[in-house]
């Protein structure tokens, strides 16, 4: 391919990438004399006239954005039966292999990138261009460190054209919104969700959610809550820590409405920690682990914290005006700094706060309560209840406005909901799934009783209670289960004047084994062939059951020789 | 057992990716419904169904006595149209990936076995009412069942086509096998979902019992779909159940 000029003027030079729907080549353009990027459309997908048609469209709407963090589009063509896009080349890695290599990586390292993407992206979302497709796989990072955010539009090109691609089988669902895995409605903040998981991927090495196959992970992304980055690998700042999990909010209208306010967080985030230092942060988890010696570093830890969060809400409210939030916020240092000194001076100090309410909330709404008034939540047990709804803090300990040490724990039990419940049907499954399924409905295996029975051994024939019943949760069911040896009866087949071979045939296929065979003579059936069997055709037998035939071996010789005649039975 | 069965390219697609093959004196039939680019899910379904003809030939399932030992069988068979399908894939760049939806039917006195993988579904239609017997390995249907989406939800969702279970490489391919007993009179519909898509359950249903010659049904069932859009390929094969 290297002599051959795509539209006169973009020579291909070598083929740089292959993806499951086109092809990348290294190019260069003749008439600008730059080095590009050119993709074509792999040829299946050319001949459906729809996709190439969105494919052109959305690829046309991804030229018209024109950013550092977004790679470029230059050119959409055609000519004969090639359909490409000629891009800007980017020499450096993707954002996969980085963190293949880096992971987990330095926050500063995290927020920088993280910022870059969300600026591609509050281009993209200006221009009404959602992106559907954030990963790390689409996230060019440059020899010089700068950010593209690449293949705008293509994800949408394939969705809107699915019907009349037909099927595909299932792809990695790691990145995917939970709008998305339910296909709902998809908007930006579909977006900023996928980058918070993908800021998640850079701090801990491990995208949230895995499981063995794309269908288990999207019902996760659904209904699984995230596990706090600073659990898999400590001392990630609290802040970005929030910041992850608000951008990966199960609910569109919790996450960042807009990647704009993103950035803010993620400046705010850098602000601070540069001017507090790394090693607050760092030492911050580490702090509350060893609590009892190190409490008063960790009482400043958590002057810091608020003083950080106050100036945060405060900020919300502005745009971004930097010159003023540098004041304000090194003002604010200065004064707490005094204020501290203060404090410690007059012992004005308290090591106990009051407890927060938290009852009635989700926990999510705890944690955030707990955070916000500088206490660490618990989840204790899930336990039933009648007058809180399922998923809702239905007990706490210490109890609301209890004097509580600053920094202390908050257990709180979770409602799993009313006690009573339908149970279900467990009939014909295998023994081994019941004890899980009853377990998702709140209720225990109770007595397993066996049975002989021509199921398959292990197969559920009874359950007590019945299904539909309403009972308690955490009750018992008893069930009956097949031992497998009840036998199925069969019928004998007609065998007589069958070819041996035959009846063996028949027997075995009416579910029969064949018993002893024996040869007589005789002068009806000829050699070779069932004169006798030992049971009459159409007899009702258990399956199993050996039946015995005997074989004809001809007439008997002239000379009757009585001795030679054996007869069984 | 009469038999009626036809696979049209429908209105949209360039190609006809689906195949069906009916083995009649086995009282077999089977659909695939083929999935990959490079004309290579038109080339997965045909050998699939290949592969498996030869399969049951070379082992017929006459003898099996039980519906444990015929499901055995058909976990086999699967499993070597599996495997002749990634060596196949293997053979040629442009065939990788391919893959491909499998159902078929195997007729035996008052049962009906069936073995599933991917969206193809097969029907029963009973004293009147139609069933669907297989479920469909899709992205959706498992939402569907785990209770994550609805029903409604399902129908609009972006990835409907997205199977999670095919024969092929990369791809999870155990099947579902089902027996249900029938009786004479009752018929028997295997479709891919470029039918389904397009017609719904009660429409299948009317079609299905309009007339006694199953070739006509046939003609019927993918003349109605493609009236209907022909958004896909479509493949029936049908047939009637006698004493």
């Amino acid at each position: 391919m290297g002599s051959r000029l795509l539209s006169g003027r973009y020579e291909l030079l070598e083929k740089i990438g292959d993806g499951g729907m086109a092809v990348v080549y290294k190019g260069k353009d003749k008439l600008l004399n730059r080095y590009i990027a050119v993709k074509i459309l792999r040829p299946e997908f050319c001949k459906d006239a729809t996709f190439v048609e969105n494919f052109k469209r959305e690829s046309q709407a991804a030229a018209g954005l024109s950013h550092p963090n977004i790679v470029g589009v230059y050119d959409v063509g055609r000519e004969g039966n090639i359909n490409y896009i000629v891009m800007e080349l980017i020499e450096g890695r993707t954002l996969n292999e980085v963190i293949a290599e880096e992971a987990p990586m330095d926050y500063r390292k995290v927020i920088d990138i993280s910022k870059q993407v969300a600026s591609g992206l509050r281009v993209a979302h200006k221009n009404k261009i959602i992106h559907r497709d954030v990963k790390p796989h689409n996230i060019m990072i440059t020899t010089d460190g700068v950010v593209k955010l690449a293949d705008f539009g293509i994800a949408r090109a394939v969705n809107d054209a699915t019907l009349s691609t037909g099927n595909k089988i299932i792809g990695s669902v790691h990145y995917f919104s939970p709008e998305q895995a339910r296909g709902n409605y998809v908007d930006e903040r579909s977006d900023i969700y996928s980058l918070g998981i993908v800021m998640y991927e850079m701090l801990t090495g491990q995208v949230p959610f895995d499981g063995d196959n794309p269908v288990s992970v999207a019902l996760k992304h659904i209904n699984e809550e995230i596990t706090p980055p600073s659990q898999v690998v400590p001392g990630i700042p609290p802040a970005l820590e929030r910041c992850v999990m608000k951008a990966t909010n199960k609910y569109q209208t919790n996450r960042y409405s807009s990647a704009e306010e993103m950035i803010e967080e993620l400046d705010n985030i850098a602000f601070v920690s540069s001017v507090v230092g790394q090693d607050l942060f760092a030492e911050s988890s580490t702090v509350i682990e060893k609590r009892a010696q190190r409490r008063a570093q960790m009482e400043e830890d958590e002057e810091y914290e608020e003083e950080l969060r106050k100036k945060k809400k405060k900020k919300k409210s502005k745009q971004d005006k930097k010159k003023m939030i540098i004041i304000a916020c090194a003002a604010g240092f200065v004064v707490l700094l005094i204020a501290f000194l203060l404090m410690l001076k007059f012992g004005v100090f308290s090591s106990t706060k009051p407890a927060p309410d938290l009852s009635d909330m989700t926990l999510e709404q705890a944690q955030q309560e707990c955070d916000d008034a500088g206490f660490k939540l618990k989840q204790g047990k899930d336990i039933y209840s009648t007058d809180v709804p399922e998923g809702r803090v239905c007990q706490q300990d210490p109890l609301p406005g209890e004097e509580t040490p600053k920094g202390g724990t908050i257990t709180v039990n979770i409602s799993k909901g009313s006690k009573e419940g339908v149970v279900p049907n467990v009939v014909g499954m295998k023994k081994e799934d019941v004890e899980d399924y009853l377990k998702q409905y709140g209720y225990e295996l109770g007595s397993v009783k066996t049975e002989t029975s021509v199921e398959k051994e292990g197969t559920v024939l009874s359950q007590d209670p019945t299904a539909g019943t309403k009972l308690d949760k955490e009750s018992r069911i008893n069930i009956t289960v097949s031992d497998g040896k009840g036998k199925e009866k069969g019928n004998v087949p007609a065998m007589n004047g069958m070819p041996l071979s035959e009846a063996k045939k028949a027997i075995a296929a009416a579910g029969f084994v064949v018993g002893d065979i024996t040869y007589d003579y005789s002068d009806v059936y000829g050699n070779g062939y069932v004169m006798w069997q030992q049971y009459e055709a159409n007899t009702q037998l258990d399956k199993g059951t050996s039946i015995d035939i005997s074989v004809s071996k001809g007439e008997e010789p002239p000379e009757p020789m009585p001795d030679d005649k054996k007869k069984k039975d | 057992m009469k038999v009626g069965y036809l696979t049209d390219r429908g209105r949209r697609r360039p190609a006809n990716e689906d195949a069906v093959k009916v083995m009649l004196d086995k009282k077999i039939c089977m659909l695939a419904d083929g999935v990959g680019g490079n004309r290579s899910g038109e080339i997965a379904s045909q050998s699939a169904l290949d592969a498996l003809e030869k399969f049951i030939l070379h082992n017929p399932p006459e003898w099996l006595s039980d519906s444990d030992e015929i499901f055995r069988y058909f976990r086999a068979a699967i499993n070597y149209v599996n495997q002749f399908i990634i060596k196949l894939s293997e053979a040629k760049p442009q065939y990788a990936g391919m893959a491909t939806t499998l159902c078929f039917t195997y007729l035996k006195g008052d049962t009906l076995y069936v073995a599933n993988i991917g969206d193809s579904r097969v029907y029963l239609i009973h004293n009147g009412a139609i069933q669907q017997i297989t479920d469909d390995h899709t992205y959706v249907n498992d939402l569907v069942k785990m209770g994550a989406i609805t029903r409604e939800e399902a129908t609009t969702h972006a990835r409907k086509n997205v199977i999670t279970r095919a024969i092929g490489a990369n791809a999870n391919n155990e099947p579902d096998c089902f027996s249900v007993s029938v009786q004479a009179g009752d018929r028997v519909l295997l479709c891919s979902d470029g039918l389904y898509d397009e017609l719904d359950d009660r429409t299948i249903l009317a079609k299905m019992l309009r007339f006694d010659d199953m070739m006509i049904v046939a003609e019927d069932l993918v003349g109605m779909a493609n009236d209907n859009g022909g958004n896909d390929n479509i493949s029936v094969v049908c047939y009637c159940v006698e004493e």
